[in-house]
């Protein structure tokens, strides 16, 4: 009977459990909501009027001509307490869920794309939360908001030759400022479709200048950049020259084949046409870079049209090698000691990136040469390194640089693989061990 | 009443035991055995990329010296060391040995299958026969089944696995799964399934759902395994990987579930550096050929 009882209760308890946490939620809400209203019991009037007796500068700043619609209707109270809160500015609320309160739609779940500092509920980077010049409560007109912050892209859109219409309009022509439900880069959609909403690719010119090739389908991103460029058709500044020079048969079947995109070798057969010098010289090293032989061959890394970096690059170095070698990348981004070319993601100062005959792909036959590159080993230390100095944990082993460091980092200081310099020394000077 | 209180007693039981059988796989264990470097004459081993076993014979491929060393085993322990150099290997990566003792050595310089004899004798290079689509192949990865049929990774094609038979007649492909990083290399187990590791994706697929098509067995394990670059499959359902770039060995069951990692990165005995394949022998001990270290190291099981 007792167990029966304690039954009952323990059910009774946990749905009381289940009831109460949405009411509790709602109670959260409500002490939210309550906030646009006048919680404070202010006498009339006074809302908008009592704390401007201490904070008077904030009269001329209403003034502005878009004032946040909350401080027209409630005051001061919609965001801060006028007492004691938890959160810095007497705000009621964390200043990254704050705005959310009321702006719900801006980050919608499972968003393609969002911006950083939007998601980072750093709303007061755009907006002003009192009031602005702009509409939106923006801190500055058009362009020059996004300008503040994206400054190489503000560089190049203002020196390049061949500017982009819809850039000179506003960056919002394209992008979403919060977040995109649809594309990445906060793209309103994906190429082409974004661009057939300006550009129709059934006209006579558009196909003419595609030289009669099926392109209304292709990603118009991979050749044009639509930023502007030096190069007219907006083309990226690094041109291959098949497609610099409308030979696009070189690479591609006839523009009235069955399949006129298809290409005509697979891999690295395609490219070995032209650039068989090099190709051949890869072939002949001990050390493939395997990519390279890959179905897609030199186009897992470079563009067949055209890019803004140079070599033809997909992406720039660390994002291009860090998308197989992530681990790689990770490393150094948490070593404490950042290795200079790691950083900047010169990975080709150390590697090569095709072939070598040499062990992790180095670019010299020696990992002491390699380093000297850069690094004045008679500046360093005064401990014996070369080929004629043995390891003494591992007789098949020469002392080099890596050695001792690690030179994508490590989580000890200088690159070193262990926790203290003594700890790495006594592994070979074990007498010195205590 | 008594009977409502022991079926409580006993439904309590299966609760508190239950989790006892879900997480029941005990962690896979090995102990340092011994370290090899170098060949009967004292030449020391440089850079060793491949290493296969077969009931009592080990070989290395020694891909720095570009040769290949037979070792006896004589009760899991290697004995003597013989050099094997032809001009008809240059850079030898990945081996493996069948049934008969026949040696399969991948040149990566090559880019061919080498087959010796089990003296170490050139027999040919391995040529295919009845591909099914197109004559050409990248060949980064080896392995054999129960039946001496030969299991070639084709990198080229958008990634295949080739089943070829004995004699090197193409019996069948199965492509590489949707939406592969980057297939580092294969294995079979006696039962004839494949498993690859992917090693920009970190993760472990096979073909023992549907032989003609590959599916994922483990989750993405980047906090276990960074960069997968070798695997095998020993007899006992186990997998062994290589985690190339950080240095360690990770034992996957040939279910998919994880059952450790072992090692770590280092320049001592009992660590390694850059190791890549991998090897077990018929007593269960796994060979590893410890790349940057110029050794291979060889560690027994823990029962």
């Amino acid at each position: 009977m007792n167990s029966r009882i304690s039954a009952v209760i323990w059910a009774l308890a946990a749905i009381c459990i289940c009831f109460a946490s949405p009411l509790y939620a709602a109670k959260a809400n409500k002490a939210t909501k309550e906030s646009t209203e006048n919680t404070f019991h202010l006498k009339p009037g006074a809302q908008q009027k009592v704390c401007l007796t201490c904070h008077a500068d904030f009269e001329e700043k209403l003034k502005k001509p878009f004032v946040h619609s909350p401080i027209k209707k409630t005051g001061c109270p919609a965001c801060h307490s006028p007492h004691t809160t938890n959160f810095p500015k007497l705000l009621a609320a964390n200043v990254s869920t704050l705005c959310l309160t009321c702006h719900k739609g801006m980050l919608p779940p499972g968003a393609s794309s969002t911006h950083k500092v939007a998601a980072e509920g750093k709303c007061v980077l755009c907006h002003d939360p009192h009031s602005a010049d702009n509409k939106f409560n923006l801190r500055k007109s058009g362009n020059e908001l996004c300008y503040s912050c994206h400054t190489d892209k503000a560089a190049t859109i203002k020196k390049v030759k061949f500017k982009h219409q819809p850039v000179e309009k506003g960056c919002v022509t394209c992008h979403s400022p919060h977040s995109s439900s649809k594309a990445a880069h906060l793209l309103k959609s994906d190429p082409p479709a974004l661009c057939k909403t300006c550009h129709q690719t059934d006209k006579p010119l558009f196909i003419k200048q595609h030289m009669n090739y099926p392109v209304a389908g292709s990603r118009c991103t991979l050749c044009h950049d639509v930023h502007g460029s030096d190069k007219a058709g907006m083309i990226y500044n690094t041109a291959h020259p098949p497609f610099a020079n409308k030979t696009c048969n070189l690479c591609h079947e006839s523009s009235n084949a069955p399949k006129p995109l298809a290409l005509k070798k697979i891999g690295l057969e395609l490219c070995r046409g032209c650039h068989s010098k090099t190709v051949n010289e890869m072939l002949s090293k001990n050390r493939l870079h395997w990519p390279v032989l890959g179905k897609d061959g030199c186009l897992n890394c470079h563009g067949p049209h055209a890019s803004p970096l140079k070599g033809l690059l997909k992406d720039t170095p660390v994002r291009l090698c860090g998308s197989c070698h992530a681990d790689t990348i990770q490393r150094q981004e948490n070593s404490i000691t950042k290795h200079q070319p790691v950083k900047d993601g010169m990975c080709t100062s150390c590697h090569s990136t095709h072939a070598s005959d040499n062990e992790l792909l180095f670019a010299q036959k020696s990992v002491i040469e390699v380093c000297q590159q850069c690094h004045d080993y008679s500046k360093h230390a005064t401990h014996p390194i070369g080929a004629k100095v043995i390891d003494k944990r591992n007789k098949n082993l020469t002392m080099q640089c890596l050695s001792c460091h690690r030179a994508h980092g490590t989580e000890y200081k200088h690159m070193l693989p262990t926790a203290t310099v003594s700890e790495l020394c006594t592994q070979c000077h074990v007498d010195y061990k205590r | 009443m008594r009977r409502i209180e022991m079926s409580r007693l006993i439904v309590l039981m299966i609760i508190l035991v239950l989790p006892l059988f879900s997480f029941g796989a005990e962690p896979v264990k090995m102990k340092y055995a011994l370290s090899l470097y170098a060949d009967e004459k004292g030449t020391g081993l440089n850079q060793p990329e491949g290493i296969a076993c077969k009931d009592d014979r080990l070989v290395v491929a020694d891909t720095g010296n570009g040769r290949l060393i037979l070792y006896s085993l004589q009760g899991g322990e290697p004995r003597g060391g013989k050099e094997i150099k032809l001009p008809q290997i240059v850079y030898p990566i990945r081996v493996k040995v069948n049934s008969k003792g026949d040696i399969f050595v991948l040149d990566e310089k090559l880019r061919k299958v080498v087959r010796l004899t089990s003296e170490g004798t050139f027999k040919q290079y391995l040529e295919l026969g009845g591909l099914p689509t197109e004559s050409m192949i990248v060949p980064a990865g080896i392995d054999l089944d129960g039946n001496d049929n030969i299991y070639l990774l084709d990198i080229l094609l958008g990634g295949r696995v080739l089943v070829l038979d004995g004699d090197g007649k193409v019996q069948r492909q199965i492509n590489f799964p949707k939406e592969y990083g980057f297939i580092t290399d294969l294995a079979v187990n006696s039962k004839g399934v494949v498993f690859l590791t992917d090693g920009v994706k970190s993760m472990v697929y096979s073909n023992a759902k549907d032989p003609g098509v590959f599916t994922p067995i483990t989750g993405i394990m980047k906090e276990d395994l960074k960069f997968p670059s070798n695997i095998v499959a020993d007899t006992k359902g186990m997998l062994f990987i290589s985690d190339k770039n950080s240095g360690g060995i990770v034992a996957v069951g040939q279910d998919g579930m994880f059952r450790n990692r072992m090692l770590s990165l280092g320049w001592n005995e009992r660590t390694v550096r850059y190791p890549t394949q991998l090897c077990v022998d018929k007593n269960g001990n796994l060979f590893v050929a410890d790349r940057a270290n110029s050794r291979v190291q060889e560690f027994s099981p823990l029962q």
